[in-house]
């Protein structure tokens, strides 16, 4: 059964496809809403996401997109609500012009770490970025969502999430290449 | 130099990070939560299917009963008669034979309905009726015959309307 079918279903009240739409979704919502508000914030937006769908305050047409990019659309207004994202928006749009995305010697640093090491230290690194570019490396990156679909989610151009990808890359190094002074420092 | 072209280290180290985080999702709680939301919307669609058949099968009985007055009001008194034998129904002085009954004379009816149809003269006769010419002469191949049909559906007596009454009717 595809999600459609799902999805229309579990507003009938099937609680069986319901199951099986939650079980499909819920956890790319999930990863999404926790690196975008922190991991406390991600069971109620899954939460809010799912019951919104129930609720159909938001309809779902096919034309415009996958359940999955619906879904995430909801779990994305959720998530702006949540970080009021005005201001925080304003703040990224003026780092997004100021970024230098100058070469990073980052590839030696990251080598000595060991693996959970880096895994560490990517995600806190991707937890701090402003949350335009977060956004663009959870999609893209991290869910593996093609530009086309991230950039419905996101609302903007697909260029746009060219940009703002290639420039959280250049952040993430940046911040990766500064993490070895700190290990340093400890030692 | 293209981003991509110098930090294969960060693909390889955001694709351990996805790797890492496949099996995060929401709690239990947070399905369990939801599920009671599904019950109650399936709840909510069953009573409101119920209701709305009710109310359809509520109309449709007062449609029902509307529509048998109006028609047991049409056809007027006789319209409706009650069983008390078809013999005393009708009769000579009134142009019409005394009814004869049917096979399902015998079947209890709580009422009925008397409806005029053209027989073929020959039936007249299995009746014991001569049929009567009318006064110009020309007889129809067929003659008028009442019906007594019960409430349910059975004919339980038939009449026959003399020439007479025939000419009246047609005047």
């Amino acid at each position: 059964m595809d999600d459609c079918e799902l999805l229309d279903r579990a507003r009938r009240g099937d609680e069986d496809a319901f199951g099986q739409l939650f079980a499909r979704h819920q956890r790319a919502i999930f990863r999404y809403a926790a690196h975008m508000c922190g991991r406390d914030a991600g069971d109620d937006i899954v939460q809010e996401t799912f019951l919104a769908v129930l609720k159909q305050t938001g309809r779902y047409d096919s034309s415009r997109g996958t359940v999955s990019a619906y879904l995430f659309g909801i779990a994305r207004h959720c998530a702006l609500k949540r970080t009021a994202a005005g201001a925080n928006r304003r703040g990224d749009e003026e780092i997004d012009e100021a970024v230098d995305v100058s070469p990073a010697c980052a590839p030696t640093v990251l080598e000595e770490l060991s693996r959970t090491e880096a895994v560490e230290a990517l995600r806190a690194a991707v937890d701090s970025l402003p949350a335009i570019y977060r956004e663009a490396i959870v999609l893209c990156e991290l869910e593996e969502m093609d530009y086309a679909a991230a950039a419905g989610i996101m609302q903007c151009p697909v260029g746009t999430v060219r940009s703002r990808l290639h420039r959280a890359k250049a952040l993430l190094a940046d911040k990766l290449a500064a993490k070895p002074m700190v290990s340093g420092s400890r030692s | 130099m293209q981003n991509g072209d110098r930090s294969p280290w960060l693909e390889d180290a955001l694709e351990q990070v996805a790797e890492d985080e496949s099996s995060l999702g929401a709690s239990p709680c947070v399905e369990e939560r939801l599920r009671i939301e599904v019950r109650a919307i399936s709840r909510a669609r069953r009573l409101r299917t119920g209701g709305i058949v009710s109310a359809i099968a509520v109309f449709a009985l007062v449609a029902g009963i509307s529509v048998w007055r109006d028609a047991a009001r049409r056809h007027g008194e006789a319209a409706v008669v009650t069983p008390t034998g078809p013999s005393t129904l009708g009769g000579a002085d009134d142009g019409v034979t005394a009814f004869f009954p049917l096979g399902y004379s015998a079947v209890p009816m709580g009422g009925g309905r008397i409806v005029r149809i053209e027989v073929p003269r020959a039936a007249l006769a299995s009746f014991g009726v001569a049929p009567v010419e009318p006064p110009g002469g020309a007889s129809a191949p067929t003659a008028l015959a009442d019906v007594l049909i019960g409430e349910d559906g059975l004919a339980r007596a038939v009449r026959f309307v003399r020439a007479a009454r025939i000419q009246e009717q047609k005047q």
